[in-house]
């Protein structure tokens, strides 16, 4: 399985520093790829990511309301949204592609949320850009 | 005509050959992940000159043998597999200019946080092997980041203010020796007996601005108009009464308090009723109390709306009440009692002094000589005689939507000044260089006014003690392919971007923040930034999921 998580810098970042440091366990399938903040995030990041044949994808940032450039989670939020839309219309599910909001204190969310698409992407199955390519 | 488009993977500067550093992070690391393995990994990448495992990165000798390694011509950039970039980020950007090298190119992989402590042995390789890849991929696409000139400052600041923090703020000011002025958009910028102003009164206020003659500078009845520049180099254009001015300042802290109003409880208790306020000043100056004085710290429907700290100051003076007149009974009548900081002493010493604070989740019943309150946990009616109902001192914020305008810092919806995460910036705004503090501000760490105006005038000092440099992680336009959408003016939350005088986008290096939003929304994806171009975000993902396109 392939997962990818795109953290911002801030709260998404020390977030999964501090579940390493707290011992917790999440699958090692998970790849972390750290942005300046998520509203830094391309819609585009999100399709290449299921293009190259990533299983699912988190987008980890702060709590709403809680971004260190103010609104950054949010406008990620809406991209991660429209993302979602085009692997809909293009016949993906959308629920390869999940936005988290965390503080850098909650390290159980991430673990949650690696836990909750890992069980996901069991369920549904590999990608199938992925068994195309095989 | 040629195009000029974003550098890319492609366009940028090949690199001259990367470093790599693998720390085992005495045995945290390397007793889950062979290190050999992943330096065998590290030496197949084309880009690599040097491969070295370290004992620990961070350690003063290690550092030494890692500046050795750097100082020859062969590398111009490195990379570290070891702990998070937040942890070590600095230290190797230090080690990085200490060794002759552009700070900007280092990169780290974190081998520790996201596998040694999470994964079993061979997962955790397995993935330190891939998070490797990454790095090497982003570490070789890393190009400087531009350093504009470094601005010489001005180390004037400029106070925004009505009240006692403004004030606060120029003492503190004038203390750390900067030339300071003060805005006041009213005819007069104290009070007596205003709250917050601890060891104000108007002689030594009086003093204060004779002392500091030609250093502080108050001007009344004038509006700040305007508020162009960068931190260091602000120019602000000011309405005074003598006509417009204008002024440079290397700071600007805003310090606007609310406005003292009528409680509207006091009608309701007649001449037994005063404000927190008015009991200060009859404390200090010593007249008679009578015997049961009975502090109210709510609003009409029993909340603690008119201002959540109230019951700090009925805490205190309740103490101080005690203590002046031991005969007095003090009472405290409320929902809930905030003793946040330094406040925790003070609500232990007036409970030891005898103040009785009484919970009640609705407004008392109001009696002739007493108040009925039912308590919550007896369940049982509890009445309380008194002489004095002392209410919360009431205020309205002022109008500041002209002010917000025009130093571009939004307001909350309430209409106060809006203020960045409290617990990462307390005592500045969005604008960077303009710092907040005063009651008109959006709440912060509730430290108090005077603590607030100290904490923002020592912040805007200590940013005035060395020259600034702009540039770092920026945004910037390749205008070319800008189509002057305005999606980025409207979206980047610090005003940076601009339409300039070609028709086009330009983002002002002084403004960003350098948090990428606009880069993400650009449809025509004409801006790009210097660390995290889509490409590159790309490439790390292309690594991450086994090198395909």
């Amino acid at each position: 399985m392939k997962l990818v998580a795109l953290t911002c810098s801030f709260c998404g970042y020390a977030a999964t520093d501090l579940a390493g440091l707290q011992g917790m366990k999440y699958s090692s399938d998970v790849t972390i790829i750290r942005l300046p903040c998520t509203g830094r995030l391309d819609v585009k990041h999100v399709l290449q990511a299921v293009r190259m044949g990533a299983d699912g994808v988190l987008v980890v940032g702060c709590l709403e309301g809680n971004c260190n450039y103010q609104y950054g989670n949010l406008e990620a939020r809406k991209r991660v949204e429209q993302a979602k839309g085009i692997m809909k219309e293009i016949g993906l599910e959308p629920e390869r592609v999940e936005m988290v909001n965390l503080a850098s204190n909650q390290p159980w969310r991430f673990v949650q949320a690696v836990e909750d698409m890992y069980v996901k992407v069991e369920r549904m199955g590999p990608s199938p850009l992925n068994k195309v390519r095989r | 005509m040629t195009v000029l488009t974003p550098p890319t993977h492609s366009s940028i500067e090949a690199p001259k050959g990367v470093a790599v550093f693998i720390c085992g992070c005495r045995g945290k690391v390397s007793s889950k992940i062979r290190l050999e393995t992943l330096l065998e990994e590290a030496l197949k990448h084309p880009s690599v000159g040097s491969v070295e495992i370290m004992e620990e990165c961070c350690c003063p000798e290690d550092m030494d043998r890692m500046r050795l390694s750097l100082s020859t011509d062969e590398v111009d950039r490195f990379l570290v597999a070891g702990c998070s970039w937040h942890s070590c980020r600095t230290k190797f950007e230090k080690l990085a200019e200490s060794s002759g090298l552009d700070s900007s190119l280092v990169e780290v992989c974190n081998i520790k946080e996201h596998c040694a402590l999470v994964h079993e042995p061979k997962q955790a390789e397995e993935k330190a092997m891939r998070l490797l890849k990454v790095s090497l991929a982003r570490c070789d696409s890393l190009q400087p980041t531009p350093r504009l000139r470094p601005r010489t400052v001005n180390r004037t600041i400029l106070i925004i203010g009505n009240g006692s923090t403004a004030l606060t703020a120029a003492r503190e000011a004038f203390a750390l020796g900067h030339e300071t002025m003060i805005v006041c958009p009213g005819d007069e910028l104290f009070r007596t007996g205003e709250e917050g102003a601890i060891g104000l009164d108007d002689a030594n206020v009086n003093k204060f601005l004779k002392d500091a003659e030609g250093k502080v500078t108050l001007s009344t009845s004038s509006v700040l108009r305007s508020l162009e520049g960068a931190p260091g180099e602000f120019r602000a254009v000011i309405d005074t009464p003598l006509g417009d001015t204008e002024i440079n300042a290397g700071a600007v802290i805003l310090a606007m308090d609310e406005e003292p109003a009528e409680n509207p409880l006091a009608s309701i208790f007649g001449d037994k009723a005063m404000t927190q306020e008015e009991l200060e000043r009859r404390l200090n100056s010593n007249s008679k109390m009578p015997g049961d004085v009975v502090m109210l710290a709510m609003d009409m429907k029993g909340e603690s709306a008119f201002d959540p700290m109230s019951t700090h100051e009925a805490v205190h003076n309740a103490l101080f009440l005690r203590t002046l007149n031991p005969r007095t009974r003090s009472t405290i009548i409320t929902r809930e009692v905030f003793a946040l900081g330094q406040c925790e002493a003070g609500y232990r010493k007036s409970m030891e002094a005898g103040t009785r604070i009484v919970r009640s989740d609705g407004f008392p019943e109001v009696l002739e000589d007493r108040l009925v309150v039912k308590d919550p946990v007896l369940g049982e009616d509890v009445a309380i005689p008194y002489d004095l109902v002392v209410l919360d001192n009431v205020r309205t914020l002022p109008d500041l939507e002209e002010l917000a305008r025009a130093v571009k810092v939004p307001l909350t919806a309430e209409g106060r000044l809006k203020r960045p995460n409290a617990k990462l910036k307390p005592s500045e705004s969005i604008r960077p260089g303009v710092f907040l503090c005063g009651t008109a501000g959006e709440r912060g760490l509730g430290i108090g006014p005077t603590l607030e105006a100290r904490s923002a005038a020592a912040l805007a000092s200590g940013m005035l003690r060395s020259d600034l440099t702009s540039g770092g992680e920026v945004a910037e336009v390749w205008q070319d392919l800008c189509s002057a959408c305005l999606t980025c003016v409207r979206t980047c939350p610090y005003g940076a971007p601009s339409i300039g005088v070609e028709g086009k986008a330009e983002i002002k290096m002084d403004l960003c923040q350098g948090c990428g939003v606009c880069v993400g929304i650009c449809p025509s994806k004409a801006i790009q930034m210097y660390s995290f171009r889509d490409d590159q975000i790309t490439i790390q993902l292309s690594q991450a999921l086994g090198g395909r396109r």
